[in-house]
């Protein structure tokens, strides 16, 4: 496309060879609307009021402006990195000097006081690969595609409905480990991201039959009972259908959880398509086969309202999820401590050494900074 | 810079990268949004806006293409929006985006047309560049030289000379991409050989 470009640059300065000339004829008989844009260009009588426009803007004075402003960040950022630089050389001896002392206990690269709880932040990926940072950002609306625009905010991210009509594109919201990000579809459908999670959707659902999005990790859905199409998401091999719902789908490991808080949903693999339908204040663990409980849903969704809440659950699967929202390893020294339950409820922005104090005067065991990892021992 | 080490740039959050944006990208933009909007500094605004959020996302492209569509739907749909806020008619915003459809990367993209014309017209000597752009409106030797009082034959002689200038600055940008057809072209008629 751009030696077209170049051609019809050249015809409309006159300066197009005869060889040239007849290729661009070629392309213009191959569609009607090459000969549209032809048409345009030519009988734009306007070029010389045009390129005027063009001459008077003033790059230069938008230029410094740009570099003012990003220079006040640039310093900031200088700070941090020394900082950081800092911080790896300490970290780098200190490794050094362990390797070659081999100690089982390594001395703590850090104290549990210094562990940050979880954030808002994600990376959001568009259809041709591009890829932004998103945290807590000002508000502001962005143009992210051909026709579709978000606006962005602390609150996250709300996908308004699309301008124009074009074939559906599809976006990803990657949440790391220590992130958490809400964000709301173009159908009104409003989803809570939990960390180390993925999410694929369409950014429009105007040409799809059905409105159907992707998942891996966890997620809260409050789907938008403002369509007629169903609301389908895909957990590995697994299907969960709605009809009007506000839903939780835990799919870190093999069997995916699905919580129903309100309303309607089908659940099938598969394996043998069969759909199962959930009532509210159930949960379905799907595994090879489909399994249905009748539960409590408060400790599988209080993570939205920011609380931990745990009953009688290992504290193996309670590390799985502490490692996920604060970054960090922990690493339960022996079987027997593994297989400990706990029951208890804790402010997901709390330190993890508050969490952890907890879990060492209810049980007995010890926890330390061992290296770059939690350890829990007897 | 070529436009490989120039996408690389802004994808590190080089400052000269982002400096290259607005020398190559700053003025057509506007012009741009000035179709949607007008002559009255909001699409200045919008522009400004649009590479401040690049830099504070930290955008990463693909390609230099990605890029140019990027930048070029960016201002398409921020101009739309403003008007929306400013409680335009729906009638006449479908109007304009219909006038004005989304930029694809694998269509012909007449503001690139423009920028690529405009920033060679930019470097020609002032009295070659008034003729040019005369001639470029539709305008006969004899009506060109009536109005800036020249006479026909110098007319004719700066006409060559910008052409000339702009045919052989065209190639040298385009080089690479020439290099390519010709090789898929000579590719194509030794097939049609065998």
């Amino acid at each position: 496309m751009e030696y077209i470009e170049l051609l019809i640059t050249k015809y409309l300065s006159d300066t197009i060879s005869e060889s040239e000339k007849q290729f661009l004829q070629n392309w213009i008989k191959e569609d009607t609307t090459h000969r549209q844009l032809m048409n345009r260009l030519l009988h734009d009588k306007n070029f010389s009021e045009k390129y005027r426009r063009h001459a008077a803007i003033d790059t230069e004075a938008a230029k410094s402006a740009f570099l003012r402003h990003i220079r006040k960040r640039v310093w900031q950022y200088r700070v941090w990195k020394y900082a950081a630089a800092a911080a790896i050389i300490v970290s780098a001896i200190v490794s050094a000097h362990y390797l070659f002392t081999e100690d089982k206990n390594p001395a703590p690269q850090f104290a549990l006081a210094e562990v940050e709880p979880g954030n808002t932040r994600a990376i959001l990926v568009l259809d041709n690969g591009t890829q932004l940072s998103l945290g807590e950002n000002e508000a502001k609306t962005i143009a992210i595609d051909d026709s579709v625009s978000v606006e962005m905010s602390a609150e996250g991210l709300t996908y308004l409905p699309a301008a124009t009509k074009k074939e559906t594109k599809f976006n990803t919201i990657i949440v790391p480990r220590g992130g958490e990000y809400r964000l709301t579809l173009s159908d009104g459908t409003e989803i809570y991201l939990n960390s180390e999670s993925e999410l694929r959707y369409p950014v429009t659902f105007s040409e799809m039959s059905e409105r159907k999005v992707q998942l891996s990790g966890e997620a809260y859905f409050s789907v938008s009972s403002d369509s007629e199409k169903a609301f389908v998401v895909e957990v590995g091999n697994v299907r969960v259908c709605q009809y009007g719902t506000v839903f939780d789908i835990n799919a870190y490991d093999d069997s995916p959880e699905i919580v129903l808080v309100s309303g309607s949903i089908g659940v099938s693999n598969d394996t043998d398509g069969k759909e199962i339908r959930l009532q509210s204040g159930q949960l379905a663990v799907c595994g090879e086969e489909i399994v249905v409980t009748d539960v409590d849903v408060t400790p599988y969704i209080e993570w939205t309202n920011g609380r931990f809440v745990f009953i009688d659950r290992r504290l193996d699967d309670i590390a799985d999820i502490l490692m996920r929202w604060y970054n960090v390893e922990i690493e339960i020294e022996d079987k027997d401590i593994a297989e400990l339950h706990f029951t208890g409820s804790v402010g997901r922005n709390e330190t993890i050494q508050h969490i952890m104090n907890a879990i060492s005067y209810a049980q007995n065991v010890k926890v330390t900074v061992s290296g770059d990892k939690i350890k829990i021992s007897k | 810079m070529d436009n490989e080490t120039f996408i690389q740039g802004i994808n590190r959050r080089d400052t000269e990268a982002y400096k290259q944006i607005y020398d190559r990208y700053y003025r057509i933009l506007v012009v741009y949004a000035e179709n949607f909007l007008g002559n009255n500094g909001t699409s200045e605004d919008i522009v400004q806006d649009i590479i401040v959020n690049i830099w504070e996302a930290k955008m990463t492209f693909v390609s230099y293409n990605a890029f140019k569509t990027y930048l070029y739907n960016s201002v398409r749909n921020g101009a739309l929006n403003y008007l929306k806020h400013q409680g335009v008619a729906e009638k006449y915003l479908e109007h304009l985006a219909q006038t004005y459809s989304p930029i694809d990367e694998s269509e012909v993209n007449e503001e690139e047309i423009y920028r690529r014309l405009f920033a060679i017209i930019d470097r020609l000597p002032t009295r070659c560049r008034e003729i040019f752009l005369l001639c470029m409106d539709g305008k006969k030797n004899s009506e060109i030289a009536t109005e800036l009082h020249l006479s026909i034959e110098t007319v004719k002689t700066q006409k060559k000379r910008a052409m000339a200038y702009i045919r052989e600055h065209l190639d040298k940008s385009y080089l690479w991409l020439l290099f390519i057809v010709t090789e898929n072209m000579m590719l194509s008629d030794l097939l049609i050989d065998c």
